[in-house]
């Protein structure tokens, strides 16, 4: 099922919680919609899911206005943050309540439950009532109870949230997993970039309750199309330094070094950005600016150092290989490749990004 | 003799060290309180259900189960038996159905509801008595309401309301309803507010209708608050007394008579010390058993 | 409206705490038992409403041993109380005792013998209906009559000259009374007659307004063997069937109100005519004009009957305990003394308003003042009757008002109406 989002507006009394939003999420389709909290996302979710109604525009759900209609009738499943499961029914009431006085016939209800409950997992868990189950078998039991009902549109509003980060990660997998196997329009909705980064087809960034950019997660990783979206996503975040672009020399200054500016660059430069893991340390006298350690981060497959940096206001943190150990104090050299820096422009707007890592490759080839 | 002294002394301290007394010694003005101001009057009362009080302050026979059977051969025990049931509707069915139903709109958001909250808690916090007597003047022959049916046309002649013995019980009912209701509304509405948003949310994508969203998510969740205004229904039904006593003193003719105004009569009114104390118990133990009723059928442990 | 209503608020709160503390047996001490070190001797007096109190002043000022501080506790909470007070052994010296509890006290051994004072006393004038039964009970004196209230009713003689009727000779037999109410009715804008019978909040009524229009017949509530209740024979029939005729021809309130200050519409001047306690001096100062056209007259009989009264009110008792000690014994048998002296007996009148136990009481100059309103009470207190004595008379009002309620009410004949009552009576006599 393809759903149309058309300048879709919604306020809460003064506050514009979206605002004019407008997208198209293909049939079968995994997409997220991710951003700070208050950025609008989940208000964008209810009113897919039809829990509110926008004060303006148009949703369409395979080409039919579907604004106004009841939940009920955009045949969805909506999987709730705290999961909303019935405490006084078993996992299995809980699954079944959906479908009772419907058509389907009781055996079909068994059936589905069994089935939904194989795919999950949770099979031996259907008699307990969702207090006696852990937080992992509650959001299966929610998510079960959605599929059971095979529903047209899957709508996810920050499902993993409530879960600790161990099974956080195993569920986005199994999330994956499920995805592939029911083939259903989903939209998910969190506030962690990189659940929205792992998971999805494509990603749709909010913030202040305007749409940043909708792509795939490469480009939005990547080609991120503002300043918002390049410091949003990625972790550690995006470094960002004031600089001047110096046309005849073709170099980006900053208050600290220059470098040579891409040559796609032009116009009216006001910010460099530069991603951690694009950053690359070398011996003191090689780089394009020497910096000292403040802070040395031990994470394992690669470590993070904070630098200091004579000239500018602010430190710079870059990722390094796990291997290399660093004391806060030492001294060392910084190396900037200029294909892989961000330049953005006064509105914050980007005007150069580095091509595609994909596009790249090939090229290699 | 050393060897004895030194065993001993260890003894002892292991003992002290053992058994901690610090904890008794806090929970001893508790105990004490609740020994003397309830643990002995229950005691004192139970073993007084099975003897007759001779001489005051003196004198006491020990009858058996004499008092227990006094109180209900008593005819009049079953016709207040009767009308407490009765009565019950009014203490606990009609004000839990009404409460439930204005806490419901209430929660739903309504205009002014802070206002319709405060308003219909008043009753709560007057004072039965003072009900009572609001409510006999409200309901006299020359009261408001007798004004009210007569200028409408709906009687001819105004009612006797509190001196019938078809109307005086409903009509203490009626101050029972108007006193209750915003009581039970106010536990019932914490229950409301303390259900997710959620929950709703996920039955109306099942398109669920709003009966069954009553029946099966709002009442199986509001047991809990439902379980407790039950049960202090009853118990409040079995102890009941002001509100039969101001406004019918339980007449005429025994028509709005209840256990609590029974009992009353014979404990205070008769000087039955014996019977009394029986009767005590029996209202106690009803209470103690419909209450446990209560809380089996519900499927319920905890309060 | 005033008194009862304060009564019944007072009446509801403290029964409601009853409930709550239902054999708890705390019971609050009075104020004895602080040896007095100047000489004098404290003893306590509990009574049971305010006007009472000035017995405290009256006492203290005509002797100068004793001082007695006056308790007053509503009826309800003052038996509870008094019951605890004496379980512990703390009871006050002296107790205006509701003689309708005379032999319940007395069957429960909490009263001391007076016999020996009574005695030495020796006075011969008392009102012959009050002996033996305000003083005695199983042969032996435990208390003294200390202040009579009887029932009578007043009226309105302005209201009786309007409808035609004799304001000097007020009717005196059920005829007349009838025909005196529906001359009322017919011929003014009042309603006759302020009754209350059997509200069943006014459980007493029935023995205070009732019984006497059965005692005019010759009528009683159960036999002298005390076995057998006889509320079902003709003259007790009669007297329902007279207020029947009352209620059923618009000539009085409704008898079985549950509002039963009905004094209030008679010093409103709303009725003519209203059944009233003894206590109504206070009607002098609520309602002047009524007091100055206001005469009393007994209640009516049956043709060929005694007009009769209950006399009713308190009788003076010492509690057993106090035997024990001899000055404070001695204390409290001299108040006794003195609530039968003229003296106090003059704080009973003038004071208090109630009616004293001996006819040299009512020989007084204020009496004489007022005898306009004394002679019926002077009458009532010669013709009138005591109390059915009986330990548990208290239990036998419930059926009787009742059958009074169901009679009245037209939900019930009134000879089965009152045989439902004796046999309930029957067995409270058997029981």
């Amino acid at each position: 099922m393809e759903i149309q989002l058309h300048d879709i507006t919604k306020r809460f009394d003064e506050l514009v919680a979206v605002n004019d939003l407008s997208m198209t999420i293909r049939d079968g389709e995994f997409l997220t919609l991710v951003g700070p909290s208050g950025c609008g996302k989940t208000t964008t979710l209810r009113m897919i899911a039809g829990l509110e109604t926008p004060t303006d525009g148009i949703i369409e759900f395979g080409g039919e206005d579907m604004t106004y209609a009841s939940p009920q009738e955009r045949e969805l499943a909506f999987v709730f943050q705290a999961y909303a499961l019935y405490p006084h029914m078993s996992a299995r009431k809980n699954m079944s309540f959906a479908l009772e006085h419907t058509d389907i016939s009781e055996e079909e209800i068994e059936q589905r439950i069994s089935e939904t409950a194989s795919m999950l997992g949770i099979e031996e868990h259907l008699d307990k009532n969702p207090p006696a189950l852990s937080g992992g078998q509650q959001q299966r039991v929610a998510l079960g109870r959605s599929i059971v009902r095979d529903p047209e549109i899957f709508l996810l509003d920050e499902p993993l949230s409530n879960l600790d980060a161990k099974l956080r990660v195993k569920m986005r997998a199994e999330l994956q997993q499920l995805h592939r196997e029911i083939q259903t329009t989903t939209i998910y909705v969190t506030h962690d970039q990189e659940e929205a980064m792992t998971m999805s087809d494509r990603v749709a960034i909010l913030n202040n309750g305007d749409l940043q950019q909708i792509d795939t997660p490469e480009v939005v990783y990547s080609q991120p199309a503002n300043r918002f979206v390049a410091g949003f996503i990625g972790s550690p975040s995006m470094n960002f330094l004031d600089c001047r672009f110096e046309e005849s020399s073709g170099t980006i200054q900053t208050d600290a070094f220059t470098i040579e500016a891409p040559s796609e660059a032009s116009g009216d430069i006001t910010t460099l950005g530069v991603r951690p893991e694009e950053l690359t340390i070398v011996p003191t006298r090689d780089g394009d600016f020497s910096a000292e350690v403040t802070v040395f981060e031990q994470i394992g497959a690669y470590n993070i150092i904070h630098l200091a940096v004579d000239g500018l206001d602010e430190g710079i943190v870059a990722q390094v290989d796990g291997s290399k150990h660093f004391d806060a104090g030492d001294t060392v050299g910084v190396d900037i490749d200029p294909k892989h820096v961000h330049l953005f422009d006064a509105n914050d707007e980007a005007v150069y990004n580095p091509p595609l890592a994909s596009e790249e490759s090939t090229a290699l080839v | 003799m050393s060897e004895t002294q030194d065993s001993l002394v260890g003894k002892l301290t292991t003992d002290r060290s053992q058994l901690d007394w610090r904890p008794y010694v806090y929970l001893l003005p508790a105990f004490v309180m609740v020994a003397i101001f309830l643990a002995y009057p229950l005691v004192d009362t139970f073993l007084l259900s099975f003897q007759e009080v001779v001489t005051l302050g003196g004198e006491t026979r020990w009858v058996g189960l004499d008092n227990y059977v006094a109180v209900v051969t008593d005819p009049l025990f079953w016709v207040a038996a009767k009308n407490t049931l009765i009565f019950s509707v009014g203490m606990i069915v009609l004000p839990l159905v009404l409460g439930l139903g204005l806490a419901m709109a209430i929660n739903r958001g309504i205009e002014g509801r802070s206002f319709l909250r405060s308003l219909i808690f008043v009753p709560v916090v007057v004072p039965i008595v003072v009900a009572g007597i609001v409510f006999s003047w409200l309901l006299s022959p020359n009261g408001l309401v007798n004004w009210l049916l007569t200028t409408a046309g709906v009687i001819e002649e105004p009612a006797r309301f509190l001196n019938s013995t078809t109307l005086s019980l409903p009509s203490v009912m009626l101050m029972v309803l108007w006193k209750r209701t915003g009581y039970y509304m106010v536990i019932l509405l914490a229950g409301l507010q303390g259900l997710p948003d959620d929950v709703y949310e996920a039955a109306k994508i099942m398109g669920k209708s709003r009966w069954a969203m009553f029946r099966h998510i709002t009442l199986p969740l509001l047991k809990p608050a439902i379980l407790i205004t039950l049960v202090l229904g009853i118990i409040d039904t079995v102890r009941a007394f002001a509100h039969v006593y101001v406004m019918t003193g339980g007449g005429p003719s025994n028509s709005s008579e209840i256990l609590s105004t029974h009992f009353y009569q014979v404990a205070f009114g008769y000087f039955n010390f014996g019977k009394g104390a029986a009767y005590g118990f029996i209202l106690f133990g009803m209470a103690l058993v419909f209450s446990t009723i209560a809380i089996k059928l519900s499927g319920g442990t905890e309060i | 409206m005033r008194n009862i209503n304060r009564r019944r608020v007072l009446k509801g709160i403290t029964t409601a705490g009853a409930i709550g503390l239902a054999g708890c047996q705390s019971g609050n001490s009075s104020e004895n038992g602080n040896g007095a070190s100047s000489g004098t001797v404290q003893i306590t007096l509990r009574e049971r409403d305010d006007p009472m109190a000035a017995y405290e002043p009256g006492f203290n000022e005509a002797q100068e041993n004793i001082e007695l501080t006056a308790s007053i506790q509503p009826p309800e909470e003052k038996y509870r109380s008094l019951i605890s007070e004496i379980n512990a052994g703390k009871a006050p010296e002296v107790v205006g005792l509701d003689v309708i509890y005379l032999p319940r006290f007395v069957q429960l051994g909490a009263l001391s013998d007076l016999g020996s004072l009574n005695e030495d006393l020796g006075h011969d004038d008392y009102f012959e209906p009050l002996t033996p039964d305000f003083t005695t009970w199983n042969d032996t004196v435990h208390a003294l009559p200390f202040w009579i209230d009887c029932s009578v009713y007043l009226y309105n003689k302005a209201h009786f000259e309007e409808a035609g009727i004799d304001p000097e000779s007020p009717p005196t037999t059920f005829q007349e009374f009838l025909d005196a109410s529906r001359a009322i009715r017919d011929n003014t804008d009042y309603t006759p007659l302020s009754l209350n019978l059997a509200g069943s909040n006014a459980l007493g009524l029935e023995l205070f307004f009732f019984m006497p229009h059965v005692w005019a017949g010759d009528g009683k509530l159960f036999n002298e063997e005390m076995t057998e209740c006889l509320i079902d024979e003709q003259p007790a029939i009669d007297a329902v069937n007279f207020f029947k005729t009352m209620v059923e021809e618009d000539l009085c309130t409704d008898p079985t109100s549950n509002d039963t200050w009905t004094l209030q519409s008679f010093m409103n001047q709303e009725t003519s005519m209203a059944y009233s306690a003894g206590f109504i001096s206070h009607i002098e100062e609520e309602s002047p004009e009524v007091w100055d056209n206001m005469a009393t007259a007994m209640f009516p009989k049956p043709e060929g009957g005694t007009q009769s009264s209950f006399l009713g009110g308190n009788s003076v008792v010492i509690p057993k305990g106090i035997t024990e000690n001899e000055e404070k014994f001695n204390a409290a048998k001299e108040f006794v003394r003195w609530s039968q002296s003229e003296d106090g007996m003059r704080t009973t009148v003038e004071d208090i308003g109630y009616l004293p136990p001996r006819q040299s009481g009512l020989e007084t100059e204020f009496v004489e003042e007022n005898g306009h309103l004394y002679d019926a009470f002077t009458r009532a207190m010669e013709q009138g009757h005591a109390p059915p004595m009986h330990p548990k008379t208290i239990e036998m009002q419930d059926p009787l008002n009742n059958a009074l309620a169901r009679a009245l009410l037209g939900e019930q004949e009134v000879e089965p109406a009152l045989s439902e009552a004796k046999s309930k009576i029957d067995k409270i006599l058997q029981g």
